[in-house]
Parts: C-alpha cells; structure tokens; sequence
C-alpha cells in the first residue's frame, strides 16, 4: 500500500522500470501484458483524471513561444477547471512573478516548478514526480522537499520516484524498490534499513580488489565499488573485519546497515537489487495493477 | 549546469524563483496555509462536457502562441499584396494582350484579383499540420494526453478547431481583398455591383476549402508526427508536386486534395473565366467537399489509431 500522507518513494537502479511503470499507470504507455489501474480503472477510463493523479514526468515539455500562464490555462481548459487556478499554482510554486514570460526563457528549475504547477493544477488525490530532483539546485531541493511533505501532509498521495537513495532518504518515508522491472522490497524505509537480510556492510579499503577476493574466497557476495569501495552482503561486521585482519587488509572505513548513513543505504540497495528478476517481489511491476481502494487511501500494490 | 538554473539573471528576473520562497520546513506557520483551501478553483467539474473541454483547450492552445496570429496577418498582407500586383498586372486598356488579359474593372478581372485568396488554404494546412505536430515537436502532447488520455477526443477536437481556424484564415484574407475592392473601385476601376458578386462567387468556396485544409492538414499532422515531414509532404506534394501530375493524369487527377480544393475555389470562378478558371477537369461543389473532407478524416483516423496510439516517452 502507499499510504496518504507522507511521500513514498519509488526507488531503484536506472533502467529498473520505474519510468515505465508509472508511465504505463498514466495511460502514456501500453503494456505488454496485464494492465494499470487507478481507482479500479484504468487511466483512460477516468472521469476525472487531472484530479485523480497529477504528474511531473520527465518527457513533459513545453511551448517555447506560450507563457507559463497559458501554459497552464490551457491545462484549466482541458480539465474544465476554473482559470484563475493557473495564477493560484503559480504562486504555489514561486513562478507569480514570471508567469507572463514565454516558457522558452525560463531556466531547467524554473521548467521543473512549472511542470509541479500543472501537476497540482486538479489539487488531485495522488501526485507522483519522476526523478523530482533533476535540474534543480540545492536549494530547489529543499524547497521541493518542504512542498511534498506539505502535500502529502493534506491526506494526499505523494509518490516520488529516484535512482538516487541518499537523496530520496531524505524526503522519503516509505519506499517501493524495483529492479529488472519487478517489485523487490517495499515498506517503512526505516524497517527495511533495518531488516537483517538486507544488511550490507560497506568498506573502504587499500586494495579493493584483494578484499574482494578474499571475501569471495569465503563465500562472501560482494559488489565492488571503485576505486577503492567493496560492499559485502549478508555478513556480520564481526566476520568480514576478521577476514581482513587475518589478511592484513588496511581499512579506511567501514560501515554497515546497522548503524546507518548513506553508504548503508547503498549496501541495502545493492542487497534487494542484486537479483535481477528474482528478488523477494511477487512478481513483475511494470505490468502490474495500480489500484486504490478508495478516494482517500490510494496504494500501489503488486500483481495479485 | 546547475548554476545557471537558479541564478537570477540580472534585471529581467528581480526575485530569484527560490528566493522569496518560504523556508524548506513545516509547521503552521508555513505559508503553505493559504493553499490549504485551493478547493474553490480546482473543486467539482465545471459544466462543460469532456469534448468541449478538449475543444477550448485547443482553442487556447491557438490562441496563446504568436504564430497565430501570425499566420492570419501573412494571408491578409499576401493576399492584398498578389491582389494589387494582378490587378495592375492586367488590364492596360486597348493593348493587345487584352485580348487575353481581363480589362480593368470587369467581372473576370475582379475574379482575377480575388482568386489569390486562395493562398488561405495553403496557410490553412499550416495551421492544421502545426496543430498536431507542434505537441510532438515541444513535447506538450504528454500533459495533452495527462488531461485528456482518450487519444482520439484529441484529434477530434484538433480537426473540429483547425476547421474553425482555417475558415478564419480565409475570412481574413477576403476581408483584406474587400477593402482593395473597394480600393479598386473608388479610384474608377468598375463597379461596386460587380466587385461584390465577384467576391460572393470566390470567397465562399475559398473559405470552404480552407476549413477543409485545415482538417486535412491535422489528419497529415496526426498520421506523420513529424512536424517537417507532414509540412514537406502538405505543401510540397498538395501544393506543388500534384498540379503537376494532375496535368498528366487528368481522369485520376481530379479526385486529388488540390483539385477537390481548386473546385470548391472555382465553385463560380470558372464561369466567368476568371484568375482561377482551369483546364484542369473539376468536380462537383458538394463532392470535392466530401472528398477534400474525406481525405482529411481518413488520414485522420488512420493517423488516431496508429502513430498516435504510440507510446509517449
């Protein structure tokens, strides 16, 4: 389930199906087998659909030569929604005082903004944004952030897909994770983090190539991080630092998944993605059901 | 590449978008709760149905860019413009090539200088082919298509519009010609009579047929995507190449677009061995319509459930 409320995120490697998936939910992609439902329809068969779902997508552009304004006018037109919206999403996202410039003019952060403006244009029930920190700077993060949470934080739906972990673990609570296009792990980022079978210890060493030799030696996975990075899955911290003493291998620094941080997160990325097509997940994602069960506590689910 | 994004770019951008932004945290004080009630704007539907939705939308889409606008003032000024050169062109008085010229001031002569409106079709495909190809082009068909998934609600509303706007392209330009009309007419060149029937047998067939190309150009538009290849193959093939081989193959040649068009044009043109008269063999009014409408619904529909059925990526 995505719950309402927070933001979920929607993680996993590039090229792992995440665009195609919620591309496919929106109607924009057909599906090869099964199919994609929002509210037990599917997209096209919406009512309403610019107040069901509202998305940021990466191929979304805009007319050069038309203000943002009528940009989003237009969109007010075609979703029957009352005009004086486009000038209220404008100020929602900052652009009030550029909303009569030709788009053409505007900068990536600004395009980004933009295309958040249309996508709460219907205030819908769920907003989902593909790969939401591409083209904004730092501070376009923050604030990005501060503006998911407060949607979410109106009983809304917000999905947030990444192939970025450290920085959708800021903004995330729950997260979906797939990987060859099949669902590997979802659930409270915090419980999954924790899960002892995802525990990944990650190290920095002198000679990567020879721990990881060593660590393969004993029967160990490991993911090799270059230059100088080695992750080992599905050991103690207790036995990977006895190998290396015993070894004679020079640590720069280690770290797992019980402690926490970044590189932990990516030991636990690599742990539930390391089996393309044949992780824990049910089954495949990218032609799965999308279904809510109600108007207010919408959720993504796997095939049945 | 990051830096430039955010960076406010001198005078022409006083407030950075970021900077008058609220801080990047929650709390009740968060300026986030004047948006709490967007309900107002973004509430229940509107009263217009999904088709008429789709219909203003493609209205505004028209509306809100430049080229519009554009493209109705270049068929007004080419179509005076060629007018006043065929009307000064012809007609010299008692030269011998009056002999195959109109004289100024007659019937034939007017129906001379008004059949140039006929460049509002050309224009008119334009409108029609940018209609479809310009979403493609910018990549607004995805937000298109977010609010409207029912792909062939779209085009429907695409053909309906480009009618619309093609009709007013020719509308414009027959205003333009009214007034050299009357132009002609005030400085002793026939009478204002002969002028006015002359432009109520050219311009109703002429706005007509624009309507038609506009429809054509979307069914183009839909079928192609490609805004270069439907714009190459509308006038290149429609506009050039096909009176060409209609001169070849008269007995084929008269159910192509240009021909059904050149027949509405010449609905009464061709009576009065005007300008627009032609040797080539013409069809019927009501069938070019439908066969100028034909090709622009077929192309159309062929255009809906093909390419445009493709996924957007």
């Amino acid at each position: 389930m995505v719950r309402p409320g927070i933001v979920t995120g929607f993680l996993g490697p590039n090229g792992s199906g995440k665009t195609t998936t919620l591309r496919t939910v929106l109607g924009l992609v057909r599906p090869n087998a099964g199919r994609a439902l929002v509210d037990g329809v599917a997209y096209r068969e919406l009512a309403d659909p610019v107040r069901t779902v509202g998305a940021v997508l990466e191929s979304s552009g805009f007319h050069p030569a038309r203000s943002a304004r009528a940009h989003l006018q237009v969109q007010c037109s075609a979703a029957g929604i009352d005009q004086r919206r486009a000038d209220e999403v404008l100020e929602l996202v900052g652009l009030a005082a550029e909303g009569s410039r030709a788009v053409g003019g505007y900068s990536m952060g600004m395009r980004q903004r933009l295309e958040l403006a249309r996508a709460v244009l219907g205030d819908p029930d769920v907003l989902v944004l593909d790969e939401l920190a591409n083209g904004l700077d730092p501070q376009g993060i923050a604030w990005l952030r501060w503006f998911l949470r407060w949607y979410a934080g109106r009983g809304r739906v917000v999905l947030v897909s990444s192939h970025l972990l450290a920085e959708a673990s800021q903004t995330v609570d729950d997260v979906v994770i797939v990987s060859g296009g099949r669902l590997a792990a979802q659930g409270r980022l915090a419980d999954l983090m924790h899960a002892g079978s995802a525990e990944a210890i990650a190290v920095r060493t002198t000679d990567a190539p020879r721990l990881a030799a060593v660590l393969r030696g004993a029967g160990l996975e490991v993911r090799e991080q270059p230059p100088d990075g080695v992750v080992v899955l599905g050991a103690s911290p207790e036995r990977v630092g006895e190998l290396m003493a015993e070894h004679r291998i020079v640590v720069l620094a280690m770290s797992s998944t019980v402690t926490g941080g970044a590189a932990n997160l990516e030991g636990l990325f690599f742990a539930l993605t390391r089996n393309v097509g044949g992780g824990t997940g049910p089954g495949p994602v990218g032609s799965g059901r999308t279904r809510r069960g109600s108007r207010r506590a919408p959720g993504v689910e796997g095939p049945a | 590449m990051t830096d430039e994004m955010h960076e406010p770019t001198g005078a022409s951008r006083p407030s950075a978008p970021t900077a008058g932004m609220a801080p990047p945290q929650l709390g009740p004080e968060s300026p986030a709760g004047q948006w709490q009630a967007p309900g107002v704007m973004a509430g229940p539907g509107r009263r217009r149905n999904r088709t008429g939705r789709a219909l203003a939308a493609e209205v505004r889409k028209l509306l809100t860019v430049w080229s519009t606008p554009v493209i109705v003032a270049v068929g007004v000024v080419l179509t005076v413009g060629l007018g006043v050169l065929v009307g000064y062109a012809t007609g010299h008085g008692n030269h011998a090539r009056d002999l195959l010229l109109p004289a100024r001031g007659t019937a034939s002569w007017f129906d001379s200088v008004f059949s140039v409106m006929t460049i509002a079709q050309d224009l008119a495909l334009i409108v029609g082919v940018v209609a479809v190809t310009a979403e493609f082009r910018h990549r607004t068909v995805t937000a298109t298509f977010l609010a409207e998934p029912r792909r062939g609600h779209v085009v429907a509303a695409k053909l309906g519009v480009a009618a619309m706007a093609g009709a007013t392209v020719a509308v414009a330009a027959a205003l333009g010609d009214l007034a050299l009309g009357a132009v002609f007419v005030a400085t002793g060149n026939g009478t204002a009579s002969t002028m006015l029937t002359e432009m109520g047998h050219v311009a109703p067939g002429v706005v007509a047929a624009s309507a038609l190309f506009g429809i054509y150009g979307v069914g183009l538009g839909a079928l192609l995507r490609n805004q270069v290849a439907a714009l190459v193959f509308g006038l290149g093939v429609t506009v050039i190449l096909e009176p060409i081989v209609r001169g070849i193959v008269l007995g084929v040649g008269k159910w192509f677009p240009s021909a059904a068009a050149q027949s509405l044009d010449s609905v009464t043109a061709h009576a009065s061995s005007g300008f627009a008269s032609s040797t080539f063999p013409l069809l019927s009014p009501g069938t070019a319509a439908a066969i100028l409408l034909g090709y622009g619904v077929v192309l159309a529909i062929a255009g809906a459930l093909t390419t445009l059925q493709a996924d957007i990526t």
